[in-house]
């Protein structure tokens, strides 16, 4: 046993419970700068995790446990995506009537949570760090509770969550019944003899259930524009992006290191699944009004965007992926962050509160623009690589699949369809008319500071994509593609 | 010995048949008698606390009077009032009772009685204090559906603060006994007893090896805040006083049995009693060694006819100190108010007993 | 078929049903209860006697009682106005009977029904205990960080609006 592989997890758990602590002989008026002792315990396990290497797979419990390239770089993914979310649970925390400590503190659950997805390689592994991460939101997204709108998400999150969960436990149990391990490397060995078994199948396929409901792929999607719209904000955020890549990394883990026999016949599906994603995803948003809503529809189609990869089957794919969430990652949090400090005192978070945003506090409407700008995918800015990537890697399959072309045309379409409603915001931002509210939005300097961050990592890796993809390129090595 | 040649024939299974159901039949006839006995040794004990005479009359020293008592509860008119619910309101006495004698299954009330393979006990299950801890938990729901079924305040308060009751206290009872099987090794209540008399398993082997024993090796000695806490958590499953929030006469009328008459309220009662037995028995096999005594040999398991009876005398004499306990306890101490009795579980007891579980386990770390 | 199975099976799964089913919510909770216990009753059959009285304790005794009790105290056991069904419920039916048929069709085509049947391994729960410790300790103490989230959620969502923040 290797204990030292998961320091990491460790680490955060241990600082969440540190936050539980404090909260106790911390005044009120204070608490809420916990969170930036949370925010600061969380960037300095980032800086750490920076340290470690994983050149070569390592394993602990009893081969539960991975530690690969993989794993390291969505480690390092959701540490800093938490940071950002701790420092917008700040500004929030006057929105919020009790226990602000434990928001903090449910935050680095759930964030342990998706580390320990990340380094799953056993199917009991995955559940449990799901469903971690799954009860842990459903608390996060009802913390408002005076608030019909967020209540309405936990029930609807918890309702919907518990029968993903039930699909996804029922799949493992064929799985193992037929397999008689649950480990992804005895998987190998023991899928090719059950391949034939159209019982093995049934219980992947109801593990993609589960899955797909994480990243809410279509036709699992359906909670996600009224979860994102009634949870807290940094509660959306965390949720677009670390639940989300959670659900990736162990789609990833499950398709390509589990079972890759398999899943190399699921092309079709897997194809089909992407481009009515994306579809759904991008017409549904265009009549949307509310700022969160729409957000949500479009995590919709971003996820329809990532399948691209999965589908594609090939590293290319799988590492622009990787790109495209290191992408998504800057680009939504900022969107999160200024809708966060923006929608204080709006109720229905309309769009038309971000009218003359420009005139208000003109970096929290370039922010909000450029990550627009990115999410549609208007070069040079990060989103629009990432596009590009995994429509290179559509393009590599398209030789030996020509349904790919297809795809490519409708991945296409759901762009064009996109870029009338991102910018639509931006017109909103710029351009409406009649804005009521025209005082000057005060920014503090650590929403500042994430804001910077934010804007200058999407045109670091927009202009200079190269690193981000030769990292990504070496973490999926850790598939056998 | 003609006579017991058949027996000699007859297959395993149909020993173990025969065997178990002669056992059930023993203990049921034994535990029913100290029930009734229970409610007079209670009405005696209580007149002699407050200086009464108690019931005397029928029979030498009023020893006929839980007969009775029977004849009457059975003779009165078994009243159904209009307002109830019908199913649940037959269900709930029946439901109080059987959770009761199902826990007598896992005890282990005497070594055996000549022939070695017969131990006296119903089932000695290998995880029999979860079943012990699984069946206790389902006798709240007698209760609940007795304050639901009767569809009047007084019996609904009672249901209520029942169940809430016996859930806080079972955590606290569940949590004080895991020392005394991180000591013992084994969730097998005659393991129990067998640590208790020093015959402790051999780790590799697994066979019993006879260590040094005496007093000092009863787990009450070795776990006594374990013991404590298993023992107001008792009074409190079983709804005795200073507990008895679900009954209290004064506010609630008698609380979930208001609407009951006739033999369904007497079930209850005797769901209560028999519940109140167990809970001695069970604290006489965890914490006081069980049928053995450190004296005259008397801890080994029997190897005649007498000796076997005698060991199941000294169960039934240690459990009966217990049920004094119980009833002395009842009329001594005021009842407690809710929110104290809620305070004490869960901000004293299940703290202590989860502290309790951490020093046990450094200390068998520090030895091992 | 073992009759002892079809009529645990039977138990179980009518209790599920009547607990979707019924009107009044003590009614359902109580069906509930009649599923758990059928399935702990499943597990002993199976000689797992650990897991069937965890079951007991854990849900016959604890969960359900707890469904029970919130249920007598908000004043759910009136029935409601609305209808059971919800207006799709043939597509859910035709999902799940979709659903139901492939599995069907999948077990009766693969060949898992002509396994030998090994005889079931009979742990205790000293080897039960170690497993959980040794090689399963990690998912063991996930799902314990996991029950502490759950239960700081219980409390922060139950707790009293007008108590502010402690």
């Amino acid at each position: 046993m290797n204990l030292s592989l998961s320091i990491l997890e460790f680490a955060v758990i241990g600082a969440g419970l540190a936050i539980l602590l404090a909260d106790l002989w911390t005044p009120v008026p204070q608490k809420r700068n916990l969170g930036y002792a949370a925010a600061a315990a969380v960037g300095l396990i980032f800086l750490a995790s920076m340290l470690m290497q994983a050149a070569a797979p390592a394993y602990a419990f009893e081969k539960m446990y991975v530690l690969d390239g993989l794993a390291l770089f969505f480690k390092r993914f959701f540490l800093f995506a938490a940071v950002i979310v701790l420092v917008m649970s700040v500004e929030f925390a006057d929105r919020i009537e009790a226990g602000i400590a434990e928001y903090y503190a449910l935050i680095m659950f759930a964030l342990a949570g998706m580390m320990f997805a990340a380094s799953a390689n056993d199917f009991i592994l995955v559940f449990v760090s799901l469903e971690l991460i799954t009860v842990t939101f459903y608390v996060l997204t009802s913390f408002q509770r005076g608030r019909l709108h967020s209540l309405e998400a936990g029930v609807k999150y918890l309702i919907l969550g518990a029968l993903a969960s039930a699909f996804l436990v029922y799949g493992i149990a064929l799985v193992f019944g037929v397999a008689n391990t649950t480990n992804f490397g005895e998987l190998m060995g023991s899928a090719r003899v059950a391949s034939a078994r159209p019982v093995f199948l049934l219980g992947l396929l109801l593990v993609l259930v589960g899955l797909g409901f994480k990243i809410a792929a279509f036709p699992f999607q359906i909670w996600a524009p009224d979860v994102y719209q009634g949870s807290p904000a940094p509660t959306t955020a965390f949720l677009a992006v670390g639940s989300k890549a959670a659900g990736f990394i162990l789609l990833l883990r499950v398709l390509f290191s589990a079972v890759p026999e398999i899943t190399v016949n699921w092309t079709k599906l897997l194809m089909v699944i992407a481009g009515m994603t994306i579809l759904y995803g991008n017409l549904c948003a265009i009549p949307q009004r509310n700022l969160k809503r729409l957000l949500g529809y479009s995590s919709i189609a971003h996820a329809g965007y990532m399948l691209l990869g999965v589908a594609a089957m090939n590293s290319a794919g799988s590492s622009a992926i990787l790109y495209y969430l290191g992408a998504y990652l800057f680009t939504v949090l900022a969107a999160f962050t200024v809708i966060c400090v923006v929608m204080r005192g709006v109720e229905g978070d309309d769009i038309s509160a971000v009218a003359g945003l420009h005139q208000r506090s003109p970096l929290l409407a370039a922010s909000l623009s450029l990550a627009m700008v990115s999410l549609a995918g208007i070069p040079p800015l990060a989103g629009f690589f990432g596009k590009f990537l995994l429509l290179k890697a559509v393009v590599e399959k398209g030789a030996t699949q020509p349904g790919c072309y297809w795809l490519i045309a409708v991945a296409i379409l759901g762009v064009v369809i996109s870029l009338y409603y991102y910018l639509g915001v931006v017109r909103a931002i710029y351009w409406s008319k009649g804005s009521a509210e025209l005082s000057d939005i005060k920014v503090s300097w650590p929403i500042q500071v994430s804001l910077y961050a934010c804007i200058a990592a999407m045109f670091y890796l927009g202009l200079f994509p190269d690193r981000l993809v030769n990292i990504a390129m070496e973490a999926v090595k850790a598939l056998k593609l | 010995m003609n006579r017991m040649e058949w027996l000699a024939n007859l297959t395993p299974t149909q020993q173990f048949v025969l065997f178990s159901v002669v056992k059930i039949i023993f203990a049921v006839a034994i535990l029913m008698p100290i029930i009734a006995y229970a409610v007079l040794v209670e009405r005696r004990l209580c007149a002699f606390i407050q200086d009464r005479v108690g019931p005397n009359r029928v029979g030498p020293f009023g020893l006929l009077q839980p007969l009775a008592d029977g004849a009457k509860a059975i003779l009165k008119e078994d009243f159904t009032p209009e307002h109830v619910r019908k199913v649940y309101y037959w269900l709930a006495p029946a439901l109080c009772m059987i959770p009761a004698l199902l826990t007598l299954a896992v005890i282990p009330f005497g070594s055996n009685l000549g022939n070695s393979n017969n131990r006296m006990v119903i089932a000695d299950l290998n995880v029999g204090i979860l079943y012990t801890f699984g069946i206790v938990s389902l006798g709240v729901y007698g209760i609940v559906l007795a304050g639901y079924a009767a569809n009047s305040k007084y019996s609904f308060l009672g249901g209520i603060r029942s169940s809430a009751q016996m859930i806080s206290y079972e955590i606290a009872m569940g949590m004080s006994v895991i020392p005394v099987f991180m000591l013992v090794g084994s969730l097998n209540l005659s393991a129990v007893i067998d640590y208790q008399a020093g015959r402790i398993p051999d780790p590799e082997t697994g066979r019993l090896i006879q260590h040094s024993s005496g007093l000092l090796s009863w787990l009450v000695f070795k776990q006594p805040l374990a013991f404590l806490i298993f023992l107001v958590a008792a009074f409190a499953e079983t709804n005795r006083l200073p507990f008895d929030l679900p009954e209290s006469e004064q506010e609630l009328v008698g609380g979930y049995n208001t609407e009951y008459s006739s033999m369904k309220f007497a079930l209850f009662f005797m769901g209560e009693y028999a519940n109140v037995i167990l809970s001695s028995a069970m604290m006489v096999t965890l914490f006081f060694g069980g049928w053995t005594l450190p004296v005259f040999g008397l801890e080994q398991p029997a190897d005649s006819l007498g000796k076997g009876l005698l060991h199941i005398g000294i169960f039934l004499g240690k459990m009966a100190a217990f049920l004094i306990l119980f009833i002395w306890v009842r009329w001594m101490l005021p009842r407690f108010r809710y929110d104290q009795l809620m305070d004490l579980g869960w901000r004293r007891f299940i703290p202590l007993a989860l502290a309790n579980i951490v020093v046990t386990a450094i200390l068998l770390w520090v030895r091992a | 078929m073992d009759p002892v199975f079809a009529f645990l099976a039977l138990l179980t799964t009518a209790g599920a049903v009547a607990a979707v089913s019924l009107r009044n919510l003590v009614h359902c909770a109580l069906c509930l209860v009649v599923a758990f216990a059928g399935l702990a009753a499943l597990y002993l059959q199976l000689n797992a006697q650990f897991i069937g009285f965890a079951q007991i304790l854990v849900y016959v005794g604890a969960v359900a009682i707890l469904i029970v009790f919130a249920i007598l105290l908000t004043r759910g056991s009136e029935p409601g106005n609305q209808p059971i069904l919800s207006s799709s419920w043939q597509a859910g039916l035709g999902v799940a009977v979709l659903v139901l048929g492939a599995l069907g069709v999948a077990v009766a085509s693969s060949f898992v029904r002509y396994y030998p049947v090994s005889p079931a391994p009979q742990p205790t729960v000293r080897e039960l205990g170690e497993q959980l410790m040794t090689n399963y300790v990690l998912p063991l103490e996930v799902i314990g960080l996991l029950l502490t989230a759950a239960m700081i959620g219980a409390v922060i969502i139950a707790m009293h609006e007008k108590q502010g923040p402690r």
